[in-house]
């Protein structure tokens, strides 16, 4: 269960998000639509810390995150330890997949729990097994990440971050960067994660992956909570300009009827 | 560390300094037209060519400049020529740091894309036109700032020749510490002459390479 | 028919004399392992320090890093030989005795320590900045990312530019030889005021500089190779 509550964060004089407020229920996926440029990555990545906001606060799983709250009633911002504590119980996958190319695919998997949870080898190679299982790379345990398909790569990637066993999933831009053909199998280990009940926001700017995937839209410009609602009512019956003007181009390409 | 000595010294130390300079742009000068000429061949002379300068290239890069400087020293007078100590150290350093010149302007011109010297071609210009009129402007720009970090490298390099005794700053230096015993003194002293020298070049070197890059953007 | 000359003939003869390498083979091979050992010894303490000193100036701001940018550009702008005259005949000024072996050995690492962590340095700054946010994602904390994905990229990067530095440094060994440590440069002085035949001694030794050169050489485009076949 996410709760984002009046977020504000500037670059500078560059006004990036605007007093932003949303929730995610628990199990449910949102994804955060729009523009480049209108703040939804930036939003993302407040979610598990790589980010400072400026004002407003996020609770996941009801404490607070990026500060605590000492018994003197002061708020007191977190150290870097205790940022890497939060960022394991929330995962990320990055558009650019980042694998570590010195490490196989197994090895990519395991280095979570092997590293950052302490777990012993053999564990930590079974969970790693069970996982690229999960999602269909049993076989590709011993390559290395140069020698496989961006789908593929990405597929790793979110088994990367499952090895974490985060109660929340963030997932940035996933298939922008992707062939068309490769989106499917991207696309089919979304949907599976879907149904075992993870938590997962999303940002994208391709309307078929929100259409997809969401339980929940929110289409963000400039940094503010434009309109949001669920996936068909968004994408079909828009009730505000800017959405609409944002969906012209994908309607049109797709021949559906434009919205009044 | 004695500053009397020092100022005793000054004119001396000056007139080493002036002869490390000579050495220096002596040197520069021939390694700088015989890589050049060494580079073109290379390019210019066809794969035999090209193989047989890198292996000469390869050969007298596997040695220590020191080596070098005494097999030049004693070559000389075998091949019946009784020169100078001096232009015998300029010999050496000029051909050893060649290698270093032709290396660099190779891969200035590996490093222009392909197609520069096919639109030249298309123009209708002779491979020898393609070379002098569109690569070589722009291999010489690229290779500027690599040929004045080696200048500033060829300036510290002239401390070598003062083994086989020819006589600028170090040498100039260790006589004076011979004579004085005060090694911190002069040997500071020439550091420090040696350093204003080699960063003053390697300053003019970055200056001058933003200063020609200008009129590109990359 | 060809009568086999006697040694003493071809002395006198304008052709390379041979037999002056063959008999002084002893001292060459004094010479070769004294530039091994030196070598070896100044490169492994070289790669220590330049690990230390390139780490130090990634991390180290304000004074710190200003002494060591400091340092750093004053061995790059000084001459090697200036150095080891520095410390050959200043240390024993104030009161420090060490042997030649150890002066040699000092200097070419003060040298060699600026080219390492130039090197190591390159290698860390190589590294894509969204791989270590994908591990701080991960939530790993600085040093175990450090530990675990910055090192061992920035290390097989860097070794074919470290194995260049380990030629240089094989070369500048050949400088002990203005303080009459007797390696392979030296070696070849001795034999030639020994044997009054300057020149033969010296192609001798520029023949085992090339050879240890082009091995190394041959080493680092290996290690080139493989460092390309992994990304």
């Amino acid at each position: 269960m996410i709760s984002v509550r009046n977020l504000s964060k500037s670059f500078g004089t560059h006004v990036v998000l605007k007093g932003l407020s949303f929730e995610v229920p628990q199990g449910k996926t949102a994804v955060l639509l729009g523009r480049s440029g209108s703040g939804k990555s930036t939003m993302l990545r407040c979610l598990n810390l790589l980010e400072r906001w400026d004002s407003g606060d996020i609770e996941i799983d009801g404490s607070p995150l990026g500060h605590s709250v000492e018994p003197g009633g002061e708020p007191r911002r977190w150290n870097t330890k205790e940022e890497a504590a939060a960022r394991r119980r929330i995962g990320m996958v990055f558009q650019q997949f980042n694998l570590f190319p010195h490490m196989t695919v197994l090895q990519n998997v395991m280095c979570g729990p092997r590293h950052i949870l302490g777990q012993d080898e053999a564990s930590s190679r079974a969970l790693a097994i069970e996982l690229l299982d999960q999602v269909g790379l049993k076989e590709k345990q011993a390559a290395y990440p140069a020698f496989l398909s961006g789908g593929q790569q990405q597929r790793v990637a979110i088994a990367r971050a499952l090895a974490m066993r985060p109660s929340v999933l963030l997932l940035d831009e996933i298939t922008s960067a992707l062939d068309p053909e490769l989106v499917g199998e991207v696309l089919e280990v979304v949907r599976d994660l879907k149904r075992r009940g993870l938590t997962m926001v999303c940002v994208t700017h391709e309307i078929h992956f929100a259409q997809d995937v969401a339980d929940h839209v929110i289409f963000m410009e400039e940094g503010q909570v434009v309109e949001e609602g669920p996936p068909e009512a968004i994408v079909h019956a828009p009730k505000t300009e800017r959405l609409g003007k944002f969906l012209m181009r994908f309607h049109a390409r797709n021949g559906a009827p434009a919205p009044p | 560390m004695e500053f009397q000595l020092l100022v005793n010294a000054a004119p001396l130390l000056g007139k080493a300094l002036l002869q490390t300079l000579l050495i220096a742009l002596v040197s520069i000068t021939l390694a700088f037209t015989i890589g050049f000429v060494l580079a073109e061949i290379s390019i210019l002379g066809g794969r035999t060519v090209g193989f047989l300068t890198r292996c000469l290239t390869e050969a007298i890069r596997g040695v220590p400049l020191l080596v070098f400087v005494f097999l030049v020293y004693y070559l000389l007078p075998r091949m019946g020529l009784y020169i100078d100590t001096m232009y015998s150290g300029c010999v050496a350093l000029s051909v050893f740091f060649a290698m270093y010149v032709a290396e660099i302007l190779r891969g200035a011109f590996r490093a222009i894309s392909k197609v520069q010297s096919e639109a030249g071609l298309a123009l209708g210009m002779s491979n020898w036109k393609v070379q002098t009129i569109v690569l070589l402007p722009q291999a010489l720009r690229i290779a500027l700032p690599p040929l004045m970090n080696l200048a500033a490298i060829m300036i510290k390099a002239t401390s070598v020749v003062s083994i086989i005794g020819v006589w600028e700053l170090t040498l100039a230096t260790n006589e004076l510490v011979m004579r004085t015993m005060a090694p911190f003194t002069f040997f500071l002293a020439a550091l420090v002459m040696y350093f204003v020298l080699c960063y003053g070049t390697v300053r003019c070197a970055s200056h001058l390479s933003k200063r020609l890059n200008k009129s590109q953007r990359s | 028919m060809l009568r086999p000359r006697a040694a003493s003939q071809l002395r006198g003869s304008n052709v390379f004399d041979w037999s002056i390498i063959v008999r002084s083979r002893a001292d060459l091979l004094d010479g070769v392992v004294l530039t091994i050992l030196l070598s070896g010894i100044a490169g492994a303490l070289s790669l220590i320090g330049g690990l230390v000193l390139g780490i130090a100036r990634i991390k180290c701001r304000g004074f710190v890093g200003a002494v060591l940018t400091a340092y750093v550009e004053l061995m790059r702008n000084t001459p090697l030989l200036v150095t080891l005259y520095l410390i050959y005949f200043g240390l024993p000024m104030i009161g420090l005795e060490l042997p030649t072996f150890g002066s040699v050995v000092l200097v070419l690492v003060l040298q060699h320590v600026v080219f390492v962590s130039e090197v190591l340095r390159g290698g860390l700054l190589s590294v894509p900045l969204s791989q270590i946010e994908a591990a701080r994602a991960l939530g790993m904390r600085p040093m175990a990312i450090f530990r675990i994905v910055q090192f061992p990229q920035a290390w097989s990067a860097s070794v074919p530019a470290l194995i260049g530095a380990l030629i240089l440094l094989v070369h500048d060994t050949s400088l002990g030889a203005a303080v009459s440590l007797v390696d392979l440069t030296m070696a070849a002085k001795v034999i030639s005021q020994r044997t009054a035949a300057s020149f033969e001694p010296f192609v001798a030794i520029a023949v085992c500089y090339s050879v240890i050169s082009w091995l190394l050489s041959r080493a680092g485009q290996f290690f080139e190779r493989r460092a390309r076949i992994a990304r």
